[in-house]
């Protein structure tokens, strides 16, 4: 149970998915200038996360490996990704078309995103068995979403302040990272 | 249209540069950059995935159907990926274990599909080919201009290519400076990255207004 | 071809460029896989010199569960058994390469490898290891109270890994 718990301590502060392992950093420089933005998007990404990781292991564990086409994993993956989302796309579409709208664009942007290539194949890689899976997976999202919320609301300050113009956009938003990624960094020393 | 190649090609060096202009492919930037072998190994294979997934895309452009374009762009370009994937489990071993999962993540880097959706799909074969070599080229300076700053500043030595070493140490002990581990770290990898960026900024800014500056003088004069 | 329902049109283009794919990568893949055999066993080779253990030959025997490999060799003139033992728990997976004599089932030398992917903090030094280990039997695993030093998670593992190593040996010697 221990492990379990640093486990999920690990993958939302530590180690997380943006400020450690630096995935699904193009769409957090383009989603986190508004909170709103930020808040769908992150909901989103938790949900493809966890579902497409959950899916993979699963194609990992009971196909690719006993057929040993273990060869075909990034473009299986992929395909189940792009597959998901487009499910999740139509779903949101039918029941919740609010959301759906206020998604707009982000959502089959999920499909590039790094981090849920990212996440699923790091599953594999570290051979987490169901357990360590979901909470590797459900906690790394949440990590995910929390960083980009914390994000945007900082960017929305930095909106108002006086950046020369060679840093404005991307190079103050990568420092303002650093500084979100060494506040991180500090928090290992909780475990 | 004619279609000027060396244009074609050098567009995607500075101007249009991927990683500096475009803010693309930040992911694999930040994680790969900490040494200059690591970073020229992820820059060959990502040529090597443009190149072909440029040149099959656009061959095959004119009977994708439209709807299912983004997932036939994705089929093309992840084989390409996992081709590079096999054959550096096999020849390039070290080199894999050093980029680990990020091999697999060429695959949604967002250059290559942004090249596929934005020019491959709507341009020849030899433009597509050459567009390919030179946004990898842009591609490459910038991952090693930034390896060599996180190297250099991280560890004093900058890594070429297995034992093939440059030490600079001697420049550090000159100055009474140590190399610090923060520069390889992930905190390092954003600092060096956003300050880079807000250089090269500068610096095309700085050329911009002064062609600026040229072309109204130019006209003033008549 | 045109007279096919759009959907289904979409679904066969998909289709065949998948099996394409797919056969393209299956050709690279068997062309590859010989080298690709030759880099893991090259690995491996290393590893067995870290323990320095000359001339090891694969042993075809029957593995227990957790059992990556079983190799036989030589360790400073004296014929032994290399058992390349994993160990899983939630957080932690460790590779342990143990030494065993032919003999009479003496620890000779054992080494700890984590994965490189693993995270900071966990896992402790495992120098202790070594030196808890050395020529123990079965009987003196069992009965002494072995002390491996580092954090918990790991030196169980460890530990684990061991006790393994000397069931597998066990197992051949019942053979």
């Amino acid at each position: 149970m221990a492990n379990l718990i640093t486990l999920a301590f690990g993958a939302l502060l530590i180690e997380n998915v943006l400020l450690y392992r630096f995935l699904g950093f193009c769409p957090f420089l383009g989603v986190s200038k508004k909170r709103s933005s930020a808040v769908g998007m992150g909901l989103a990404v938790i949900v493809v996360i966890v579902l497409a990781t959950i899916v993979t292991w699963a194609l990992y564990h009971y196909v690719l490996k006993p057929l040993d086409i273990v060869y075909l994993q990034t473009l299986t993956f992929i395909l189940v990704i792009a597959a998901l989302v487009q499910m999740v796309e139509m779903f949101l579409k039918k029941v919740v078309p609010p959301l759906y709208r206020s998604l707009g664009i982000y959502l089959p942007l999920i499909t590039t995103n790094c981090a849920v290539l990212g996440v699923a194949s790091l599953v594999i890689a570290y051979e987490y068995d169901f357990l360590s899976m979901l909470i590797f997976s459900f906690f790394s999202s949440v990590g995910f979403f929390l960083v980009l919320y914390i994000f945007s609301g900082l960017r929305e300050a930095m909106e108002q302040a006086p950046i020369p113009k060679p840093f404005k956009g991307t190079p103050i938003a990568l420092i303002a990272t650093a500084a979100l990624a060494l506040i991180f960094a500090r928090l290992g020393g909780i475990i | 249209m004619k279609v000027n190649q060396k244009q074609n090609f050098l567009k995607g060096l500075i101007k249009e540069n991927p990683v500096f202009v475009f803010v693309l492919g930040i992911c694999s930037t930040l994680a790969v950059t900490t040494s200059l072998e690591s970073g020229i190994g992820m820059s060959l294979a990502v040529i090597f995935v443009l190149f072909f997934s440029n040149v099959v895309i656009s061959l095959i452009k004119n009977i994708i159907p439209n709807d299912i374009r983004i997932p036939v762009f994705i089929i093309v370009i992840t084989t390409f990926v996992s081709v590079v994937e096999l054959i550096m489990q096999a020849y390039l071993p070290d080199l894999y274990d050093q980029l680990g999962v990020f091999v697999a993540l060429i695959a949604v880097n967002c250059i290559i599909l942004g090249r596929a959706e934005a020019f491959a799909s709507k341009n020849n074969v030899l433009s597509s080919a050459i567009d390919a070599l030179g946004m990898g080229l842009g591609y490459t300076i910038a991952i090693c201009l930034v390896s060599i700053v996180r190297e250099v500043l991280g560890t004093g030595l900058i890594t070429i290519w297995g034992n093939a070493k440059i030490n600079l140490m001697p420049i550090f002990d000159f100055f009474h400076v140590k190399p610090s581990a923060f520069f390889t770290s992930n905190v390092g990898a954003f600092i060096v990255l956003g300050i880079v960026i807000g250089i090269v900024n500068a610096i095309v800014f700085a050329v911009k207004d002064k062609k600026e500056k040229i072309k109204k003088e130019v006209k003033a004069n008549g | 071809m045109k007279k096919l329902p759009y959907p289904a049109y979409l679904a066969l283009f998909l289709g065949i460029l998948g099996i394409i794919s797919a056969g393209l990568l299956a050709g690279i893949n068997i062309l590859t896989a010989p080298a690709i055999k030759a880099n893991e066993e090259k690995k491996l080779a290393e590893q067995l010199k870290v323990i320095e253990v000359e001339s090891p030959k694969i042993l075809e025997v029957e593995l227990l569960e957790n059992v990556q490999n079983a190799y036989e060799g030589l360790y400073s003139g004296k014929e032994v058994y290399v058992f390349n033992v994993q160990n899983k728990n939630q957080y932690l997976t460790i590779q342990t390469l143990v030494v065993i004599t032919k003999e009479d089932g003496k620890i000779l030398n054992i080494s700890v490898g984590l994965p490189a992917t693993n995270p900071p903090g966990i896992g402790g030094s495992f120098e202790g290891v070594k030196f808890g280990l050395i020529d123990a039997t079965q009987e003196d695993y069992d009965s002494k109270f072995v002390k491996v030093t580092g954090a918990t998670i790991s030196s169980n593992s460890v530990k684990a890994c061991v006790k393994l190593a000397f069931d597998q040996y066990k197992v051949i010697k019942e053979a």
